[in-house]
C-alpha cells in the first residue's frame, strides 16, 4: 500500500478547476474554504489533494486514521454537552450526533488489524477541538467548531473512498461521510453560518487526514511494544 | 432543527427494492403541503462487511458495462435536477432560496457535464474490450431521466403550488442523487469515479438539510445515510447501442447488419 501521507490542503475551487477535472483523471480533488478549525489542526494550505487511483488504500489502514478520528469526534461532541452553554434542542441533537459517531467507531473496529493496540482518540483533534469547546460558554462557538469537524472527517471519508480496495467498505463510508456531511450543515446552519458557503457545488477533501500509513504503522508499533513490555 | 426518522438493518436486494418505493414515496410525500420530512424516512442501506474489491486485473465487460449506466443514469438525473430547480427555483416566493435554486441548478448542470466527460471515457473503454467484429458503436445522447420525467415529475407537477411542495420535491430530487451516488461507489470499477460520485452525492446530501421540512432544515438521524430514495431500476439508462458490422459478401459488396442491443 502507497498512500502519500501529506494532508489534503485547502485551496480555491473554481469553476474552471470543476471543469478541467471532468475527465476524472487522477481524480484531482478541488477543495472549497479552510475554517479556523482546519488551521487549528495544521491543515490549511494552499496545495490541491490528489490521488492515485493505483494505490489501494487498505481495510485495516484505514480504520487505524478513521476510528481514531471517530473516537475524538465523540469526545468533541462530550465536551460541548459538559459545557452546559447548549440549549435544549441543541443538546438533543448533539447527543444524536454524539451517538453517530460511536455507531460509525462500532462499525469499524472490526476492520483494525489483528493484534493493533487498543484504539484511543486522535491526539490532534483532542489537543485542538476538544481543547477550544472544553468550558466553552460560547454556544455559536462551539457549534462552529463542531460543524468544522464535521467537515474535516466527511473530508477524510471522501479521500479514503477515493483510494479504498473495498468497494463494500467503500460504500459503507460514503454513507457516513453523507451524513456527516449534512451534519457540518446543521450545525452550521444553527450557528449562522451562510448557506452558500454550508452547500458548495460538491464535496471536497480540503482538511482530510491522510496519514493513514503512519496511522497503521502506528498501530502496530504501539502493540510490539507493548508485547515486548509485558514478556519482561 | 426538525428530525427525520430512520430504522435499521436491511440487505442489499431489498434496499434495491425499496429505493424505488421510497423515491415514490418521497416524490409523492414531496407534493404534499404537509411539511413533514420529504423522504428520508425508512430503512437505511446496510453496512455491509462482505468484501467486494475493486478490480486490479483488467475488469469484465459487464463490469465496463456497468460503470457507463451508472455514469449515463447519473448524467441524466442531473440533467433532469438541473431542468426542475431552472424551472421552479423563479417561482418560490423567498428571495434567498431562488438565489440558492439558480446555484444549485448551475451545479447540477456542471455535474452532468462531469458526468458526460466520464461516459465518453467508459464507452471507449467498453468498446475496447468488445468482441471483435463491431467496427463501429455510436451512443445515444444522454437526456434528462425520461423514467423519472414520466412517473415522478410529470405527476407531481400539478402539486408543485408554492414554497412548501416545491422545496419538499427538490429536497427529494437531491436526496436521490445522494442514494444514487451511494450505490454507484459499489459498482464502479474505478476508485476516482467513486470519488466524484460521492463529491456530487454529498453535496447533495448537505442540500437535503438545507431544503428539507419546506426549507426549515433537518438533522439526519442514522449515522449511515439511507438509501430509500434509491430510485427505481427501471430508471437506470443501460444505453442503447447501436452496433454496425461492416463484411465483404460473396460478391465482393459490403453486407451491413445493423443491431440495437441494450449495454454500453
Amino acid at each position: 500500500m502507497s498512500i502519500d501521507p501529506t494532508e489534503a490542503t485547502a485551496a480555491a475551487t473554481t469553476r474552471r478547476t470543476f471543469l478541467a477535472r471532468a475527465a476524472f483523471g487522477g481524480a484531482l480533488v478541488g477543495v472549497a474554504t479552510a475554517g479556523p478549525l482546519r488551521s487549528m489542526l495544521g491543515v490549511a494550505g494552499a496545495q490541491e489533494a490528489e490521488l492515485d487511483a493505483d494505490e489501494g488504500l487498505e481495510n485495516d489502514a484505514f480504520a487505524a486514521l478513521a476510528v481514531p478520528l471517530e473516537m475524538a469526534a465523540v469526545q468533541a461532541y462530550q465536551a460541548a454537552l459538559e459545557t452546559s452553554s447548549l440549549d435544549a434542542d441543541t443538546t438533543t441533537t448533539a447527543r444524536m450526533f454524539q451517538t453517530h459517531h460511536q455507531t460509525v467507531v462500532d462499525a469499524l473496529t472490526p476492520l483494525l488489524a489483528e493484534g493493533s493496540a487498543t484504539p484511543r482518540p486522535d491526539e490532534t483533534v483532542m489537543s485542538t477541538t476538544v481543547a477550544a469547546i472544553e468550558g466553552n460558554a460560547d454556544q455559536t462557538a462551539i457549534l462552529t467548531s463542531l460543524s468544522e469537524l464535521e467537515d474535516v472527517l466527511a473530508a477524510t471519508h471522501l479521500y479514503a473512498v477515493g483510494s479504498l480496495d473495498d468497494n463494500s467498505l467503500a460504500k459503507t463510508v460514503a454513507q457516513v461521510l453523507a451524513v456527516e456531511s449534512q451534519q457540518a450543515v446543521a450545525l452550521g446552519r444553527a450557528a449562522d453560518i451562510d448557506l452558500t458557503e454550508l452547500t458548495p457545488d460538491e464535496a471536497s477533501t480540503a482538511g482530510a487526514r491522510t496519514g493513514f500509513a503512519e496511522a497503521a504503522a502506528a498501530a502496530t508499533t504501539t502493540t510490539t511494544t507493548t508485547t515486548t513490555e509485558a514478556g519482561n | 432543527m426538525a428530525e427525520h426518522t430512520t430504522t435499521e438493518g436491511t440487505t442489499r436486494r431489498s434496499v434495491l427494492r425499496a429505493g424505488g418505493l421510497g423515491l415514490g414515496a418521497a416524490f409523492l410525500a414531496a407534493c404534499s403541503a404537509d411539511i413533514q420530512s420529504g423522504g428520508i424516512a425508512g430503512t437505511p442501506a446496510s453496512s455491509t462487511s462482505t468484501p467486494a474489491t475493486v478490480p486490479t486485473t483488467v475488469p469484465s465487460a459487464a463490469a465496463l458495462a456497468g460503470d457507463a449506466t451508472q455514469l449515463r443514469t447519473a448524467a441524466s438525473v442531473e440533467l433532469l435536477v438541473a431542468d426542475l430547480y431552472t424551472e421552479y427555483g423563479p417561482k418560490l416566493t423567498d428571495p434567498a432560496f431562488v438565489d440558492h435554486a439558480a446555484r444549485f441548478a448551475e451545479a447540477h448542470s456542471a455535474a452532468a457535464e462531469v458526468y458526460l466527460a466520464a461516459l465518453e471515457e467508459a464507452v471507449a473503454a467498453e468498446e475496447a474490450a468488445a468482441e471483435a467484429g463491431a467496427t463501429t458503436t455510436t451512443t445515444e445522447p444522454v437526456a434528462p431521466n425520461p423514467y423519472l420525467e414520466e412517473n415522478f415529475v410529470g405527476p407531481a407537477q400539478e402539486g408543485l403550488v408554492d414554497d412548501v411542495t416545491i422545496l419538499n420535491f427538490l429536497r427529494a430530487a437531491e436526496s436521490t442523487i445522494t442514494a444514487n451516488a451511494i450505490n454507484a461507489v459499489g459498482v464502479f470499477t474505478k476508485a476516482e469515479w467513486r470519488q466524484q460520485a460521492m463529491a456530487f452525492g454529498a453535496a447533495s446530501a448537505r442540500r437535503v438539510t438545507v431544503l428539507d421540512n419546506a426549507g426549515q432544515g433537518s438533522v439526519p438521524t442514522s449515522a449511515f445515510y439511507p438509501l430509500t430514495d434509491l430510485m427505481p431500476n427501471d430508471a437506470f439508462l443501460t444505453g442503447e447501442t447501436t452496433t454496425t458490422t461492416e463484411a465483404a459478401d460473396a460478391a465482393g459488396g459490403a453486407d451491413t447488419t445493423t443491431t440495437t442491443v441494450a449495454g454500453g
